[in-house]
Order: C-alpha cells, then sequence, then structure tokens
C-alpha cells in the first residue's frame, strides 16, 4: 500500500508511505506496541567495555513512568504494524484501517542509540507485526539486532519477540543477539486463540518456546551463569521442595483433602498438558538437529561471551477477552514456568480497541483489578513457594475481589498461625501476610545476634497491620490476638492497600464491603 | 535539667570532615556518653548550656586511619554502609556513625545485620535512602547532547549521589564525553571519553557560566516527547500512581516532562 491516510490533529493528510517522517513513524509504531507489558531490562548484568557503548544491570531500571504510571525502560516499538494476519483482540489486524508504518533497520539503530545515550532508556524492545510473511518479518528483525550489535556496538539490554511461524533458524539467530526473547502465548486456551486469534496455533506459540528454552540450556553448558540462569521460580521452587514445603502446606483445607500436587497435576495444568501430545521427544531432537547445523553458539556466542538470550524467555497473556476462570489462569502460568523455565508470564488486561462481536464488552474498563491479583498471585508461586493449587481450586476458581490472594489463603489456614517470629524458618515466614522475601531473609539474620522487638519488625520492613494477627515475637502478641477467621478477614480488608484506581475499580463493581460473607457474618 | 556535661563536635560535611571528628570524639579523654558529633548545615544548632563546643579540623590522615579500621575490624560491608552513609541526606549522621562504629568495634562483622540495635537501624535507612534515590537517578538522570558532542546532565539530589553515578555512566558511556551537575552542591562529575572520572566543585562564577551556556534541547528530545505521550493507554491513566514511581521532585530536569511541543 502506497498511500497512506494519516490522521494528524485537525485533519486528514495523504502520505507517501515512503515519505513518513521518523518522528511520524515513531508515533505510529510505539502506538501499536503500547499494548505489549514486558517492558523490564532485568536480568542481565553486562559491564561496558571500551570502545563500545552500554552496560546491562541485572536489576534493572526504570528510565521513567508513563501517564498510565506504568514503567518506561526499554523503546518499546514494532517494527512494523503491517500484518497478514487478523487477530480479534490487536489494534494491528489485517481488517482495520489504520495508518501503517515500517521502520529500517538503520532508522531503529540510530533511535535506539540516541536514546540510549541521552539516558531515556536501557535498551530496545523489538516487536513486530508481520510484513508479507513470518520469515521476511523475522529477517528485518535480525538484521536491525545484529547491526545494533556489530556495527553500533551496542551492549544494551534487547528484548525481541520472535515471530509464530517464523524459521526456526531466524529464531537461533534472534537469540544470539537479543538478551531476552518472548513469544506471546495472546490467550490461554486452545479455544480461545482458535476463535480471537485464527492465524495463530499453539503449535507455532510452543514452538519456538522450546526451541528458545533449550537454547539458553545449551548456552548455559557452554557459557555456565553467563549463559543465561534459571528462573526464579525455578530456585524458589528448589528451595521449597528442599525445606519440605509441600508437605507442610499443601493440605488443601478447603476441600478438606489431603492430596498432595503430584496427584493432583492433570488438573493443574489443564490446557498444556493437551499440547504434550506433540511428540516433545521427537521435536526437542530436530530443533537440537538444526541447532546444530547453524551453530550460531560458535559464530556469536564464543566470541562475544553473551550467550543465548540469557536474561531468558517471558511470555504474556490477555486477561479477559476469553471467558477462563482464575485458577486456569494461575495454573497455565505454573506450568509455562515449570515446562519452559519462563523467566516471566505476564499478564495484561484486555483493552477493547477493536468492534468486534466475538470479544466481550468491558462497561467496566480493563479489568484491572483481576490483573493485579494474577500479578500477586504470580509473585507468590515465584518467590513464595506457593502453588496454584493452594491459591485457587476448581471449586474456588477467582481470586477474591477485597483480599488479595497471600491473605486470602492465611485466614483459610489460620491453624498454621500464630507464627513465632524468632523461631519459625524462612518458608513459614513467608507464608505470615505482611512478610515479604526481603523481611523474612532479615528477620532470620537478626535472629543470629540477639531477639528483638514488634519495633525492630516494623523497622526490617515488616508491615504490622496485617502480620499482627499471624505472628508472635518472643511468645507475645501485638494487642489481642485472635485467631478468629472472620474477624481476621474483616480487618484484612479493612487495612488492605489497594492502588487507588483499583479501588474505584471495586466499588465501580457495585461492591459494598458490607455484602460480604465476613461482614455479615460479623454484624449478625 | 540536663547536668552532665556534653563535649560537641563540630564538623565539616565531608568524608574528612566527618571521620576526623569521629577520630577525635575516640581519641578525647571523655566518656564515649558524652561526646556528640554534629554535622554543620547551614546554620549551627542553638547552643547548648551545658555543652562544650569543638570545631574539627578536616584531616587526612585521621580519615584515612579510621577507615582502615573500619574496613580491616569490622567489613568491608561496614566500610561502604560508613561511607554511603556521610554521602546521605540524614543530618545526625555523624552522630548515628559514631554509635554505629562504638557498636560494630565491640561486635564485628555482623554488626552490620543487627537491626535490633538502633543505630545500626538509623545507618541502614539512612544508606537505603541514599541507595534508592542513586538508584532513581540512574533511570530519571537526562543527558543534553550540546553542539560539541558533550552530554550534560544537570540535578538536584536530596543525597550526594554523584560518585555512584559516575561510576554507572563511565562504564555505561565509556566513549562519551559527558558532565552531571549537582546544582544543589555545585559540584560537577566530569567525564572525558575513555578516560577516567573525576569531581570538580565550581565557584558561583564557573556555575553561572554553566548554566548561560548550557543547551536544553536536541531533536531527539521532541521524539523523546512522542513516545513518552504514545506509550501511555488512556483506558489506563493513573497520574497518582505515575506520581509514586516517579515523584514530581524529579521531573523539573526530565526532558519528558518539558513543555515543548512538536516543532
Ligand atoms: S499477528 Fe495478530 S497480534 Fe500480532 S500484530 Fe498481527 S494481528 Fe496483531
Amino acid at each position: 500500500m502506497l498511500f497512506q491516510c494519516l490522521t494528524v490533529e485537525g485533519g486528514c493528510l495523504v502520505v507517501l508511505e515512503e515519505g513518513l517522517s521518523i518522528e511520524q513513524k515513531l508515533e505510529i509504531l510505539s502506538d501499536a506496541a503500547k499494548y505489549d507489558v514486558a517492558c523490564t531490562s532485568s536480568g542481565m548484568q553486562r559491564e561496558g567495555k571500551a570502545g563500545e557503548i552500554g552496560n546491562s544491570v541485572a536489576a534493572g531500571i526504570c528510565h521513567s513512568f508513563s501517564a498510565d504510571g506504568r514503567c518506561i525502560s526499554l523503546l518499546k516499538v514494532l517494527f512494523t504494524n503491517e500484518c497478514i494476519f487478523d487477530c480479534k483482540y490487536c489494534i494491528n489486524r489485517s481488517s482495520n484501517d489504520v495508518p501503517r508504518a515500517s521502520f529500517t533497520p538503520r532508522e531503529l539503530c540510530e533511535l535506539t542509540i540516541g536514546f540510549y545515550k541521552r539516558n531515556y532508556i536501557e535498551g530496545l524492545f523489538l516487536s513486530s507485526g508481520i510484513l508479507h510473511t513470518p520469515d521476511y518479518t523475522m529477517e528485518l528483525i535480525c538484521e536491525t539486532l545484529r547491526m545494533l550489535r556489530e556495527e553500533y556496538h551496542f551492549r544494551g539490554y534487547i528484548h525481541c519477540k520472535a515471530i509464530p511461524g517464523a524459521n526456526p533458524l531466524l529464531i537461533e539467530y534472534a537469540g544470539w543477539y537479543a538478551d531476552r526473547m518472548s513469544v506471546n502465548l495472546e490467550l490461554p486456551t486452545n479455544e480461545g486463540l482458535r476463535s480471537l486469534a485464527p492465524n495463530k496455533t499453539r503449535k507455532n506459540i510452543l514452538g519456538p518456546m522450546r526451541q528458545i528454552q533449550d537454547g539458553i540450556a545449551e548456552s548455559r553448558q557452554y557459557l555456565g551463569m553467563k549463559g543465561g540462569n534459571h528462573s526464579a521460580f525455578y530456585f524458589t521452587k528448589k528451595a521449597a521442595t528442599k525445606a519440605g514445603i509441600e508437605q507442610r502446606f499443601y493440605n488443601d483445607r478447603i476441600n478438606g483433602s489431603n492430596r498432595k500436587p503430584e496427584g493432583d497435576k492433570k488438573s493443574e495444568e489443564p490446557k498444556l498438558s493437551e499440547e504434550k501430545k506433540i511428540p516433545e521427544e521427537k521435536e526437542k531432537a530436530s530443533l537440537q538437529k538444526t541447532s546444530n547445523r547453524l551453530s550460531l553458539l560458535e559464530q556469536v556466542g564464543r566470541s562475544t561471551g553473551r550467550g543465548f538470550a540469557a536474561a531468558g524467555q517471558s511470555t504474556q497473556m490477555i486477561i479477559g477477552a476469553t471467558p477462563e476462570t482464575d485458577y486456569q489462569l494461575v495454573s497455565v502460568a505454573e506450568a509455562l514456568y515449570r515446562k519452559f523455565d519462563l523467566k516471566r508470564v505476564f499478564y495484561s488486561a484486555f483493552v477493547k480497541v477493536n468492534e468486534d462481536s466475538l470479544l466481550p464488552d468491558l462497561p467496566g474498563g480493563p479489568p484491572l483489578l483481576r490483573e493485579h491479583r494474577l500479578y500477586q498471585a504470580d509473585w507468590l508461586m515465584r518467590y513464595y513457594g506457593f502453588a496454584a493449587g493452594e491459591l485457587l481450586t476448581e471449586a474456588r476458581p477467582n481470586f477474591n475481589a477485597v483480599l488479595d490472594p497471600k491473605c486470602d489463603w492465611a485466614v483459610h489456614h489460620m491453624e498454621l498461625f500464630p507464627v513465632e517470629v524468632l523461631k519459625a524458618d524462612y518458608f513459614l515466614l513467608l507464608r505470615v501476610p505482611g512478610i515479604g522475601p526481603k523481611s523474612a531473609k532479615r528477620i532470620v539474620e537478626a535472629r543470629r545476634s540477639g531477639s528483638f522487638s514488634f519495633d525492630d519488625l516494623k523497622r526490617m520492613g515488616v508491615v504490622l497491620k496485617r502480620a499482627q494477627y499471624f505472628i508472635t515475637c518472643g511468645g507475645k502478641t501485638l494487642g489481642r490476638l485472635c485467631l478468629e477467621e472472620t474477624y481476621v478477614t474483616q480487618s484484612l480488608i479493612l487495612n488492605e492497600k489497594l492502588p487507588k484506581n483499583l479501588q474505584d475499580a471495586l466499588y465501580g463493581r457495585q461492591m459494598s464491603l458490607f455484602e460480604l460473607p465476613a461482614f455479615s457474618a460479623v454484624a449478625g | 535539667m540536663q547536668m552532665e556535661n556534653l563535649y560537641i563536635y563540630r564538623c565539616e560535611d565531608s568524608v574528612e570532615g566527618i571521620l576526623t571528628g569521629i577520630y577525635d570524639a575516640w581519641a578525647s579523654i571523655h566518656r564515649h556518653e558524652e561526646n556528640r558529633i554534629e554535622v554543620c548545615g547551614k546554620e549551627w544548632e542553638e547552643t547548648r548550656l551545658f555543652a562544650e563546643y569543638i570545631t574539627v579540623i578536616p584531616d587526612a590522615e585521621k580519615s584515612e586511619k579510621v577507615q582502615r579500621s573500619v574496613r580491616l575490624r569490622i567489613s568491608e560491608e561496614a566500610y561502604e554502609m560508613v561511607m554511603k552513609a556521610i554521602l546521605s541526606q540524614d543530618t545526625e549522621k555523624g552522630e548515628v556513625i559514631y554509635r554505629f562504629l562504638l557498636y560494630a568495634f565491640r561486635e564485628g562483622a555482623r554488626a552490620c545485620r543487627s537491626y535490633g540495635n538502633p543505630w545500626v537501624m538509623r545507618l541502614f535507612e539512612a544508606v537505603r535512602n541514599y541507595d534508592n534515590e542513586s538508584h532513581h537517578l540512574k533511570g530519571f538522570l537526562r543527558f543534553d547532547a550540546q553542539e560539541n558532542g558533550v552530554l550534560v546532565a544537570r540535578y538536584a539530589p536530596k543525597n550526594n549521589v554523584l560518585g555512584d553515578l559516575m561510576e554507572h555512566f563511565s562504564d555505561r558511556l565509556n566513549s562519551e564525553s559527558f558532565l552531571i551537575f549537582d546544582e544543589k552542591r555545585r559540584i560537577m562529575g566530569v567525564h572525558q571519553k575513555d578516560s577516567a572520572w573525576f569531581i570538580y566543585r565550581l565557584s558561583p562564577e564557573e556555575a553561572k557560566d554553566f548554566s548561560d551556556t548550557y543547551v536544553e534541547e536536541d531533536s531527539y528530545g521532541v521524539l523523546w516527547r512522542i513516545f513518552h505521550r504514545t506509550i501511555a493507554i488512556a483506558d489506563r491513566e493513573n497520574p497518582g500512581l505515575q506520581r509514586n514511581n516517579l515523584p514530581l521532585r524529579f521531573r523539573p530536569y526530565m526532558t519528558e516532562f518539558r513543555e515543548k511541543t512538536l516543532a
């Protein structure tokens, strides 16, 4: 398409596509990229080098925050918003009449370096619509990354999306230049994908995901930790298993059964297990062959020591476009963490940008509160050693709107409390609402040089407003310790600190605190 | 009414000043409980009746000695905490460090983790505040490219984090020449392409010269503002969250919050 109708404030302007200014392109291609959530630059530590530009900081750095309050860390743009596919939820779908633009690899490199020097960004997050074919697009992306690394000597952070359906060789290629790779799962179930993203299949999403996982494993084998570390989920799981927490906590008291997670595997990962039917071993073997044939490891990996997507892999799911329960979502996320060793699963509250009979209406706006709860649960799975099946069950498939998942878990397990903070081990401390990994670690450390008080706990970062119902400190309690579930629930709800806009979302849903069972029980 | 005598060591707000104060207090014949370390701010606190004021003369050798014994007798970690606390905005940092050292020389390396001790906690808080601001600024600092290609940043931090920033940016931008100017303290970090960095204190005249010649924008500023505006999702607009994450005090120096519009 040569001519584009580009709407500029105050009118319609016909512009020759090739004639788009860099400002116009940036506007179109960042606008089209804004629904992607993973703007993080973490997981990669790389020092600068004389004659090159950039380094990377493992903790990640936020450079700005946009008007929606989200962190801006990377130059997040699409390479092109042309697309041959027609995903219902996507602003760039082929059936939409929107202004289209594409960068050239050179333009994108100049932008990245120009922004980076001025300290606007940590690096580049490159995603794309599909121009002509997946391979054609992926090749342009690879060329951009190659130029950045080899011509511009850029040592900053690069996150690259793999285009579903692109040749595995191209994905392999990109992986050696990028710090992080991701493939969007988009929708948690096969049915969802079929109805809303008819051009995509589970196979060409999970295929590259597996390939990237294998690439990272291979690179770790050759380069050690520098080649790509395991995920937080992996390490937490390992430590938690060692500490035996599954035996201790995984008693599903809500259902009154004592099943162990092992026995529950099938229902835990309902959708992904289907995919296992693609003969996984065979698939792995064939990928192994392609990567051996290409052996970019020798060419790029060895010489730069950069590793293959060494900051790991992530993915993203859209929340609320299809009718899954929270339980399904966290189960899918858990399965992804376990099977693909992903660094992060991101959730993106569905924003309705297209009119389409297949898309749900969102009278209350995007499901932000739900997204918030899912992230809280995600945190619990990655750093606290919670299993998806502990947080939700088929019988109780959605998160409590008024109580965060950890408090919700705790009030259903009052028999484990109170916990004595001077004695309890790390993972037990982590189960206490108001105690996080940092404060739990500090408690364990501080204990070595003597005892402490509630005031000290507060200084160590413990949120006493929440923790007080669940702990003793040197045998003492803070105020009256009432372990009665209804009372504790009520107090926690009153103390829950939700971001302001989510409070509005909560009330927007016409939910009155006093209609909740906990309250009526107290009032009665 | 307080009857015991106090000996108050008034130090200059610098590594040498504060550590010399601590050295002198330590070496004095008074009991530790009778000593106080005060770091001078803009004006002196009101004078106390039963107190003797000692003006500390910064001494490089004494300061070195304190640093060495902290590293050897406590730990590298303690050393780093003390140095950061000195650069922090805590107005009672001299006293905090003095009390911390008293405790830590007795307890050894584990003192740094004894969060039950109020002085350790105070030190820890000062360091955390310093670290947080330093981390923020690694992201929020903005450079403007000058016509000669030099990148220039201005800012006015609460804690004196210039050393941290110079360390960070000289690694990251080692092939660029750049300056970072702390307008509050009138100190400037200077990095020459491919060489070591240093910090320089500007006279008021030099500072004025600097501001007069400074060029606050190039074409990338416009592009950055386009990006910053476009990347926000209107349906999720949330200025409160934005303000929590990016406090207003940083914004006057940030390119994306300048009022200029598309030329
Ligand atoms: S492939 Fe689907 S989601 Fe991606 S840009 Fe095209 S239409 Fe949008």
